[in-house]
């Protein structure tokens, strides 16, 4: 299949990072290499040619594939709404935030902002995903309002903060506040969570097979056979997410709040036998 | 055209268009899955009176979205709006009510109406709506799908948003002529037998058989339908009867599908297997082609058994 | 961005002018602009500038808008995302900025000059707060500004209310515009945001004030008195009592009835004029009963405060109206008690034209604007952000000029409005002479400013010329010329040169008699000393001191 190599130069020891959100499927598709190579990124506040950046090889695609040490290269795939884009390694701030559609894979980790203010998509992190995953930007009422965010190994603070809509599963542990002020949506845990799980929150669903420490704001309301857990869990396993094992745990405590705010969120708490 | 000794008539079936949803309903078990598919797929054996005709599929699905045991049900209506009046009726009062359902759409299509979106109010507000991202859930219809989680007495009961209707073909049929009531339950159980076999069909009359077939009119203005009085052995005095010497009692079958094909296949099934000692004829009630739009010649689903 | 050329002269030959002011209404005429006035003739080399085809009005002025303050840099504060949303990089002699309905300094100066408007008067700034409103007032480039002081809430003024001392209410009064620099008198709410110190608001003119023990309708009438006392150019400008509430036009008509006789501005009155319950189900429009009463009534002049679909902010000092849209919208919300004098709340807010109250709203302001005979008594504004971003204002006028597009717009919003409104059988349409009007000669004459507002000889040189398009939006969205003092600024709709404007200040002259009072109240009551109150010129960047009337001048006299 047709594909386009983006291979990052290096930053000639630069701490500052590439403004790279030019770089999208969307925003290379038709184009040919030339019209590629002369696409604007920053460097700070100066103005670099993307060929002078990347290395571009390959055909003009949707399928988008790119190389090199991209831990500040910044807003890869960000507002994209479709197509395939493939990090090669540990993708800068703003991976795929705000975009709306298309799949990223991340085969390292993601730094914060992974996804914030998503609306559709896919966002596959093999790694670790750093703060704030899916969460609203500084002000903003919402963060995520839908698409998925798969997080292999573990996650920073704030994952799914102010959620809207949409789905986040992280492995590994999480930091602290995840959720906070979500408004709606899914977030899985398989690992260990921080402290404020779910603080603020309004609604939603958190799911925790490591048990938080709960809020005092949150009221214990017995526990159940959540089914829609299960739902969940299978088509995350089919889609080669694996968290098959934990499809054995059916029972889960569940608490309301966050009652210093609407109080309608749940959090799950697995309730291995 | 004889098969088994059962000669063929060079006939058609009638069918027509009606709408269709699938619903998968799950429990905790095949039994209660198959309780509440029953209870929801009572009295309804024909839109005439009815307002559906419903059934059970005979082929269990492959998987299910909670892994659980499950069971497809067929519903067909005279159109979108019937369809959905029934399906918020007979999945709330059949299938949430059953222990430990589940209520899925199986089939997304492009037009959809609303079953869990009315069902939810029963939630009294505590209803959660949980959406099924695409991403994750690839085969999505018109919009992304959404499940309602309804608290209930023994936990929670899962119903989709929204159900894809299709267009689909009901009352695809055939009439076994036998020489004993014996003989011909015999055949039409066997026809039966075969039918469950075929996906995307029901048989939605009791046990998948017609034995009070009707005919279009009546001698009384108010009735649109009466009994089919040419195939009616203790009339072949009476009327100008259709059934030949020897014939003491026939059956019908009816059969609704999802699609022309599917219906195919069950008719070429439950002919092959009617066909046999005691079934002096296998025919159909055409009415010259007015009124159905979909025509099913028997002797070709025959050719080559 | 280019040079600009060296000539101060200028020579605008062949355009059709629009200067209500002096009776010309498209007439071709030449306009002749010299060291930063309009004149009969250039003494000196004249560049020519061909308007031909193009329609040439004097610079755009609006009367109320909340674009410098600590009110407005606290919205700007609590809105980061508002900042996400327009982010204007920096061009060669232009500043960077940001905001989308809370733009920053210099982009709100270059915002206003692409849209033809070289004047704009900060509508509230409390006393305390104005060395901060006037800083913000320096960074808005090219256009002119004033500000109007918040006083319809201040402790002091309740106190001599209450003992009958209007002398010193006059003098208290006049120390604070000359020593703050400011150009008008504004009321919000007045005595609700004293009310909402304890949680309260006041429900007509006549409650009383806890522990001032005045009303609102006392608080009305005095500081009215005191502005013509003083001679002051423009009218008391008041934000009425009840803003946002169903059924409020009641208590809009009784403060106007209160000041009979007197000239008065009242701000954004689309606001103010709903009928209704109380409750938002019986929301209705009484746009006519307040267009009648204007109608009737020549001293009193309004804005409208003309609500633009979208996003907005609201940022007024109204502290218990924006809890009330706090509560119904869940949204943010920041308050703020100002010692002494007033408070402030700012909650950002959506409009939405399938919402049925926002649509109304919408229409209510058109009715407005439609139901209003006169256009020199009533102006274009949508009380910037309250209402949306004054950057719409062509939109506006595109809706004021075009009844065919206001049905369509009607056609779009929500469907109940067209049996609710008076809109569908209003089919007036403003002519480009009453857009001049109502955008620019009418507000200069309620400001008093006689130098603006019109291109007649001895004019400030600020000339806006248009193309003629079809679109009036898109006419007056892209200005081909817009000149300040003489000079050109904006050149088809770009900002091509900058210069810092003048801070106009009313030059009420000084009087010293209650400053012994005014420090012991000071000393008792504030967290500031007095000494540090006043605000010399030398902190203003540019200014100019408008001449006051005598006083206890009335309404409808020219000036």
């Amino acid at each position: 299949m047709d594909e386009l190599v983006l291979t990052y130069r290096g930053s000639g020891g630069s701490r500052i990072p590439l403004e790279a959100e030019a770089i999208t499927p969307d925003n290379l598709r038709g184009k040919e290499r030339g019209g590629i190579e002369r696409l604007t990124l920053f460097h700070g506040n100066a103005k670099v040619p993307l060929g002078d950046a990347f290395e571009v090889k390959g055909a003009p695609s949707d399928r988008l594939r790119v190389l090199g040490d991209l831990a500040l290269v910044k807003g890869l795939g960000q507002g994209m709404t479709g197509g395939r884009l493939v990090i090669e390694g540990d993708a800068g701030m703003h991976v795929g935030a705000r975009m709306s559609g298309g799949t990223i894979e991340v085969r390292g980790g993601a730094a914060d902002w992974a996804g914030a203010e998503m609306t559709g998509g896919l966002i596959w992190i093999k790694g670790d995903a750093g703060n704030r995953a899916g969460s609203a930007y500084r002000g903003s009422k919402f963060g995520m309002r839908g698409g998925v965010i798969l997080v292999e190994g573990s996650a920073g603070h704030e994952v799914g903060g102010y959620m809207r809509r949409g789905l986040i599963a992280v492995r590994g542990d999480v930091q602290d506040f995840a959720g906070a002020r979500m408004s709606a949506g899914t977030i899985f845990v398989f690992g260990r969570p921080g402290i404020r799980t779910g603080g603020g929150m309004k609604r939603g669903t958190i799911v925790c097979y490591q048990a938080p420490e709960v809020l005092p704001t949150f009221r214990a309301a017995g526990s159940f056979e959540p089914l829609f857990v299960t739902i969940y869990l299978r088509a995350l396993a089919a889609r080669g997410f694996d968290v098959g094992r934990f499809e054995a745990t059916r029972r889960f405590a569940r608490y309301r709040g966050d009652l210093a705010e609407l109080g309608k969120g749940e959090l799950l708490v697995a309730q291995p036998d | 055209m004889q098969i088994g000794g059962t000669f063929i008539e060079d006939t058609y079936a009638e069918a027509f268009t009606l709408r269709a949803a699938r619903v998968l309903i799950t429990a905790d078990s095949a039994a209660w899955a198959e309780i509440a598919a029953r209870t929801m797929t009572g009295f309804a054996t024909s839109v005439i009176g009815c307002g559906c005709e419903a059934g059970l599929e005979g082929v269990p699905p492959q998987s299910t979205p909670d892994g659980r045991p499950g069971v497809r049900v067929l519903v067909f209506a005279r159109s979108a709006a019937d369809l959905q009046d029934q399906l918020v009726k007979r999945v709330g009062q059949c299938v949430m009510t059953s222990a430990g359902s589940a209520c899925y759409d199986d089939l997304r299509g492009e037009e959809q109406v609303r079953v869990g979106a009315i069902l939810r109010f029963f939630g009294d507000g505590h209803q959660i709506s949980k959406r099924l991202e695409a991403e994750l859930f690839p085969e999505a219809g018109a919009r992304p799908r959404r499940l309602w989680r309804i608290p209930v007495m023994d936990g929670e009961f899962i119903v989709e948003d929204r159900f894809g209707v299709r267009k689909a073909v009901a009352g695809g049929n055939f009439l076994i002529l036998g020489q004993s009531r014996e003989a011909a339950l015999a055949a039409a159980e066997r026809a039966v037998a075969a039918i469950r076999h075929i996906p995307g069909v029901i048989l939605p009359f009791p046990g998948g058989i017609v034995r009070s077939g009707s005919k279009v009119g009546s001698k009384y203005k108010k009735l649109v339908a009466s009994t089919n009085s040419p195939y009616c052995p203790t009339l072949r005095r009476d009327v100008e009867t259709a059934l030949p010497d020897g014939v003491t009692s026939a059956l019908e079958m009816v059969i609704d599908g999802l699609t022309r094909e599917d219906v195919e296949r069950a008719m070429a099934a439950g002919l092959r297997a009617a066909c046999g000692p005691g079934i002096v004829r296998l025919t159909a009630g055409d009415y010259g082609g007015r009124f159905g739009k979909h025509l099913f010649h028997l002797r070709p689903h025959l050719d080559g058994s | 961005m280019t040079q600009a050329p060296r000539t101060q002269a200028f020579r605008i030959r062949g355009g059709r002018v629009y200067d209500p002011a002096n009776g010309i209404d498209g007439s071709v005429k030449e306009i002749c602009v010299e060291d930063g006035r309009v004149v009969r003739e250039c003494r000196g080399a004249a560049e020519v500038i061909d308007a031909t085809g193009l329609v040439v009005m004097p610079g755009g002025i609006d009367i109320h808008t909340h674009v410098a303050s600590p009110a407005v840099n606290a919205a700007r504060a609590l809105r980061p995302e508002d900042h996400r949303a327009n982010c204007c990089p920096r061009r060669p002699g232009l500043r960077s900025g940001v905001g989308n309905t809370i733009p920053s300094t210099f982009n709100t100066g270059y915002l206003y000059a692409r849209l033809g408007y070289t004047t704009i008067m900060e509508a509230a700034t409390p006393p305390i707060g104005t060395r901060h409103t006037h800083e913000e007032l320096n960074d808005i480039p090219i256009v002119d500004k004033g500000c109007y002081l918040l006083m319809g809430n201040n402790e002091f003024l309740m106190r001599y209310i209450k003992a009958g001392e209007m002398d010193k209410l006059k003098q208290y009064v006049g120390w604070l515009v000359t020593s703050l620099k400011a150009y008008g008198l504004k009321l919000v709410n007045p005595g609700g945001v004293e009310q909402w110190k304890h949680g309260k608001d006041v429900e007509g003119l006549d409650d009383r004030i806890d522990h001032f023990d005045v009303t609102p309708r006392q608080i009305i009438q005095a500081l009215a008195w005191a502005n013509e006392e003083l001679g002051l150019p423009h009218s008391i400008h008041i934000h009425a009592n009840r803003l946002g509430i169903p059924g409020n036009c009641g208590v809009t008509l009784e403060t106007l009835r209160a000041l009979e006789g007197r000239r008065v501005h009242l701000a954004h009155v689309q606001f103010h004029s709903y009928g209704g319950d109380g409750g938002w189900s019986g929301f209705t429009s009484r746009a006519k009963d307040l267009a009648d009463y204007v109608n009737a009534h020549p001293n009193v002049t309004v804005d409208v405060g003309q609500v633009v679909f979208g996003d907005a902010t609201t940022i007024t000092a109204d502290g218990p109206w924006q809890y009330r849209l706090h509560k119904l919208t869940k949204n943010k919300w920041y308050n703020s008690d100002v010692e002494i004098e007033t408070g402030s709340g700012i909650v950002p807010y959506v409009y939405r034209e399938k919402n049925f109250v926002n649509a109304l709203q919408w229409a209510i302001g058109l009715e407005t604007f439609l139901l209003i005979d006169d256009p020199w008594r009533v102006y274009l504004s949508t009380d910037h952000p309250n209402a949306g971003p004054f950057v719409f204002y062509p939109w506006v006028i595109k809706l004021l000029m075009d009844a065919p597009f206001r049905a369509e717009m009607l056609k779009r919003v929500h469907p109940r409005v067209a049996s609710r409104s008076l809109l569908p059988g209003l089919t007036r349409e403003y002519t480009l002479n009453e857009i001049a009007i109502v955008t620019r000669a009418g507000p200069a004459r309620a400001l008093g400013l006689r130098n603006k507002g019109h291109l007649g000889v001895g004019a400030d040189a600020d000339v806006a010329i248009y193309p003629d398009a079809r679109d009036r939006e898109e006419m007056f969205e892209r200005p081909v010329y817009v000149f300040k003092d003489g000079r050109i600024v904006v050149r088809d709709g770009e900002v091509v040169e900058t210069c810092p404007g003048r801070t106009l200040y009313a030059d009420v002259p000084a009087d010293d008699r209650l400053i012994k009072e005014i420090g012991d109240l000071f000393q008792a009551y504030y967290t500031v000393e007095v000494e540090n109150f006043p605000i010399p010129l030398e902190d203003l960047a540019g200014h100019e001191a408008i001449p006051v009337g005598r006083p206890g001048a009335r309404a409808g006299e020219s000036r």
